[in-house]
């Protein structure tokens, strides 16, 4: 698979290149890094990022400091690591990827919320999981609930007109999605 | 038969929003979506100007002659998406929201096709591959002309070939999402 998404790396380089040229190719990295650190021009706002620096900013930690944001997708990329170690006798191929997917979004330093489709995927991965385990269990259960607030509670919180989580207090059911998805993947791994 | 109610199903889907939409889109309905930046990115490779793609003023030119007023919305996707949807630059703006909002409910339409091959639960019930249309991130991303579900689509189908033991195709498929790489950065190493 690697070598298969290394040529095709490959060929869209080389396709970006006949573009723009080989100059042109650098002048857009260095177009991204000007873009970040002057926060976009004004069309960049950090606290709209429905990743972990957003979640970062919205909390109140104001620093634009990078290290923050690369300690925090280390930590996730450490947790895909570790998922990736459970062993497959489960059937739990398709959570595992579902997993990796939610922290490609959440340590990703530049996510909005429409790039939030993507867990779509992981949504219909980790249902069809628990509907092929067949036992009514507290795992299911929690899993299910955290498939069913991800489209729940957008509405919810348009419909409170908070708009963004930190808005009102009603950020503190995060926590507790989180606290139910983890208790039941750590319950699903045992 | 399963195959021909999904696409029987998308074409639906495709009028429905056509009928809907054609009437409705004028410039300032468009002029705060995010398309305009793929359409400004996709403009300034059609008119041959690919080299000075990623400089602010080339990208400021093109966003005033779009918009006409200025804009911060600046074209951030590698050079390869802008020049795949340099075509559409020949439709004045609004007929190519149009056109690239259909083609994004035409792939989320078509998304149990893929699935079904490699999640079971969607293969008993299609339609459960339609639950797209309820999730806010896609109807965000479908109101906003991103290109996240053109992601979700791709990331699909190659979750699909990988299933498949095809990893190979697999690989080269997930490339394409390279138009976001940022996920890719997280995703692929896992």
């Amino acid at each position: 698979m690697v070598a298969g998404f290394a040529l095709g790396a490959i060929g869209l380089t080389l396709a970006s290149c006949m573009v723009t040229g080989w100059r042109g190719l650098l002048e857009y990295f260095r177009f991204l890094h000007d873009f970040n650190i002057h926060s976009g021009y004004g069309a960049l706002n950090t606290a709209l990022m429905v990743n972990f620096r957003g979640f970062l900013r919205g909390m109140g930690w104001a620093s634009e400091s990078p290290v923050y944001t690369l300690v925090a997708g280390a930590i996730l990329f450490c947790v895909g690591i570790a998922c990736s170690r459970v062993p497959d006798q489960a059937n739990k191929s398709g959570l595992i990827f579902a997993v990796y997917i939610a922290i490609a979004l959440v340590a990703a330093p530049y996510a909005h919320f429409p790039d939030m489709t993507l867990l779509l995927l992981s949504v219909l991965l980790a249902l069809d999981w628990v509907a092929e385990t067949g036992r009514e269990t507290i795992r299911r259960i929690l899993i299910s609930l955290c498939c069913t607030l991800l489209f729940v509670w957008p509405v919810v919180l348009l419909i409170l007109h908070g708009h963004y989580w930190w808005n009102s207090r009603i950020y503190l059911v995060f926590p507790l999605i989180v606290s139910c998805g983890n208790f039941g993947w750590g319950a699903s791994a045992v | 038969m399963k195959n021909f109610i999904v696409v029987a199903g998308a074409v639906v889907m495709v009028i429905a929003v056509a009928a809907t939409l054609i009437p409705l889109t004028d410039k300032g309905r468009i002029r705060n979506a995010d398309f305009v930046n793929f359409y400004a990115g996709a403009s300034i490779v059609h008119d041959g100007n690919g080299a000075r793609l990623y400089r602010r003023e080339t990208q400021d030119q093109a966003l005033e002659s779009i918009l006409s007023e200025k804009s911060t919305r600046y074209y951030l996707h590698p050079p390869f998406e802008a020049a795949a949807l340099a075509p559409m630059t020949r439709l004045g703006i609004e007929r190519a929201f149009v056109l690239w909002t259909l083609v994004n409910v035409a792939l989320l339409g078509l998304l149990p096709l893929v699935l079904m091959q490699c999640i079971p639960l969607v293969k008993r019930r299609p339609y459960l591959g339609w639950v797209g249309f309820c999730f806010l991130p896609a109807l965000t991303a479908l109101t906003l002309g991103q290109d996240s579900i053109l992601l979700l689509f791709v990331i699909s189908l190659s979750y699909m070939l990988m299933h498949k033991k095809r990893d190979g195709a697999s690989g080269v498929v997930l490339a394409l999402a390279l138009i976001k790489f940022q996920y890719l950065v997280i995703l692929v190493p896992l």
